[in-house]
């Protein structure tokens, strides 16, 4: 069997090979996991059963006995051919303007392991021979030397940490081909233009009236939306314990961003709706007790320890950090990226175990009548008591509340914090 | 019943052993609905493509994030009661003051999946998570003294008060 390509829904390519043929690309990752994920994630692939068939016919592959037509015992057997090694799964590194390093001449860099190319671009990687090269090659895109090192380091494709002359020892990678460089063009700059991959729908869990901007998005959009690439995985692992844990210990005992104690009343929640809540609804601005099914209302007001409607004008650009499985278009946002992953906990009293970071992305209110939201002081969160400790988040930063699913936000990146894997 | 009176019963109330006894059991009935609705749809999603590719990043929240989260929860809930029957009330403290922040922790997390179960789940996480939230803000703010002025006589804050039940709480010597 050839290495086949294939393209998931949300844009990512894989590689599928045959256990004699290993991928055609250094910086593909293999994918592995237990055959049930495997099983979802094979079922989530835009190949027909009858396609699966054929790719294991075609590897020699002793078929089952399919009992029936229903494509689940396909993907069984291919996840079992997978799993047992027979056939392999190679994720590669998106190659577009989504995921590369922005240059300010209309082009940006994607940086991938070499020496063998990337298997399923038509691009070539750059001619760098000399660290000068590169160094020119860095200034023709406008991409300082500082950003450079950050969205090496962000791939982890290499850690300056620590090192002497880091840029010398990334430019010498390139002249080495130990790592490739490709040009990427990018798309003229408009704004609230959304890349497919991050269209936010399968969590759009509520449906929100009375939100500016959700009017003429059209139902297919959602469909589409509703496939994601889950071959990703939270980053955070229980290192220390159960999933069940609510938090993973640090270095100096406490929970990332955490302070250890009962919290200060200072930190409480809103007890109540801010006052003419109901009446702004109605002209628009988010709900803070929104009714999610009937008689389950979500209290977000009980978040904020003080409230105040605001229209943000048009440029206002907004941020929000997010996990691997996180919504984009969620409700709690920040008006500055936070500085680091302790400090996002901590001032924006976001718990260990519901959001692990990874990334963020951005929002910036488009030309109109800028968008209606709820802003003020972040309130604390406990943190349930745990091996007889208790822990909690202070708040205290400004956070904005919109209505959720009713923006599109930009296509994430990764989060450039030191500690962004604490 | 004096505004005074009424206050000391309502902290009587909300720090008893039979109101977080009751506040446990609406707590853990939300939340093993959650656990017993969400298997249902496991089940379901394990054999239908189309529920695969429509809910593949819910099922991921739920799957990884919430039912781990509701599980460790419930663990904490019984804990926080046996605790508290002992005397020592921080984990039952912490453990409401947990679940007063659900709705942010949840922010982002899809709820389509449970159109595609039975009913039957839904309605008991509905109507045990709302009343477990609201008797958990309750004992919290009181184990804490949270309280601000005035506002434990609200019933938009506190819930829906029955003076009958509050009598129950009078000492020796008090009247009404």
């Amino acid at each position: 069997m050839v290495n086949l390509i294939i393209k998931s829904f949300t844009g990512q390519s894989y590689e599928l090979t045959s256990r004699s043929n290993p991928s055609r690309s250094s910086s593909a990752k293999r994918y592995s996991s237990d055959s049930y994920s495997t099983f979802r994630f094979v079922a989530t692939l835009p190949l027909a059963p009858a396609q699966w068939v054929q790719i294991l016919k075609s590897t020699h592959q002793r078929l089952p006995d399919f009992h029936s037509s229903h494509p689940g015992e396909v993907y069984q057997a291919v996840a079992e051919a997978i799993v047992r090694g027979d056939l392999s799964l190679y994720q590669l590194p998106s190659m577009n303007a989504n995921h590369c390093l922005a240059g300010k001449k209309g082009f940006g860099l994607s940086i991938i392991k070499g020496p063998k190319p990337h298997s399923a671009t038509d691009l070539s990687p750059e001619s760098i021979k000399t660290a000068a090269s590169a160094q020119q090659l860095l200034a023709e895109l406008g991409i300082s030397n500082e950003a450079f090192l950050g969205y090496l380091s962000g791939e982890n494709l290499y850690n300056s940490y620590q090192k002497r002359n880091p840029l010398v020892e990334a430019f010498g990678l390139l002249a080495t081909g130990e790592l490739l460089a490709y040009k990427i063009p990018l798309p003229p700059k408009t704004p609230s233009v959304k890349a497919q991959e991050f269209l936010p729908v399968t969590a759009a869990d509520r449906p929100v009236p009375l939100a500016p901007e959700s009017s003429g998005k059209p139902e297919q959009s959602k469909k589409e939306s509703s496939i994601i690439d889950d071959s990703t995985q939270f980053k955070r692992i229980h290192e220390d314990g159960s999933s069940e844990d609510p938090y993973t210990l640090q270095a100096d005992g406490k929970p990332l961003g955490a302070q250890e104690g009962v919290m200060p009343i200072s930190a409480l929640g809103l007890e109540e709706l801010p006052e003419n809540h109901d009446h702004l609804v109605e002209q628009g601005f988010p709900n803070l007790k929104f009714e999610r099914a009937p008689g389950e209302f979500c209290k977000d007001y009980a978040n904020f320890c003080d409230a105040r409607p605001d229209v943000l004008p048009p440029g206002t650009t907004l941020y929000r950090i997010l996990d691997e499985q996180a919504n984009p278009a969620g409700a709690y946002w920040a008006t500055a990226l936070p500085e680091s992953k302790a400090t996002w906990r901590g001032n924006y009293a976001v718990k260990d175990s519901w959001n692990d970071n990874g990334y963020y992305t951005e929002y910036t209110v488009p030309p109109g009548d800028g968008l209606k939201v709820w802003r003020g002081t972040t309130a604390g969160q406990e943190y349930r008591e745990h091996n007889g400790k208790e822990f909690f988040l202070k708040g205290g930063k400004e956070q904005l509340f919109i209505s959720p699913n009713t923006i599109d936000p930009a296509p994430k990146k990764l989060t450039p914090w030191k500690d962004a894997t604490a | 019943m004096t505004p005074e009176l009424k206050e000391k019963l309502l902290l009587r109330l909300f720090s008893s052993i039979e109101y977080m006894e009751d506040f446990t059991i609406h707590y853990e009935a939300g939340l093993q609905a959650a656990d017993d609705g969400f298997a249902e749809f496991e089940k379901k999603y394990n054999f239908d493509v189309n529920l695969m590719k429509r809910y593949a990043m819910e099922f991921g929240q739920w799957k990884e994030r919430v039912i781990p989260n509701f599980r460790g929860m419930k663990k904490n809930a019984r804990l926080a009661f046996n605790n508290a029957k002992q005397g020592q009330f921080s984990t039952i403290r912490s453990a409401t003051g947990n679940l007063r922040g659900l709705s942010k922790d949840m922010d982002g997390i899809g709820w389509n999946w449970w159109d595609e179960i039975d009913k039957k789940y839904r309605k008991p996480y509905s109507e045990n998570m709302s009343k477990a939230e609201q008797m958990g803000d309750n004992i919290y703010k009181t184990l804490s003294n949270f309280w601000r002025p005035g506002s434990i006589f609200k019933e938009n804050i506190t819930g829906p008060i029955d003076e009958q039940v509050l009598l129950k709480y009078l000492q020796p010597g008090e009247h009404p």
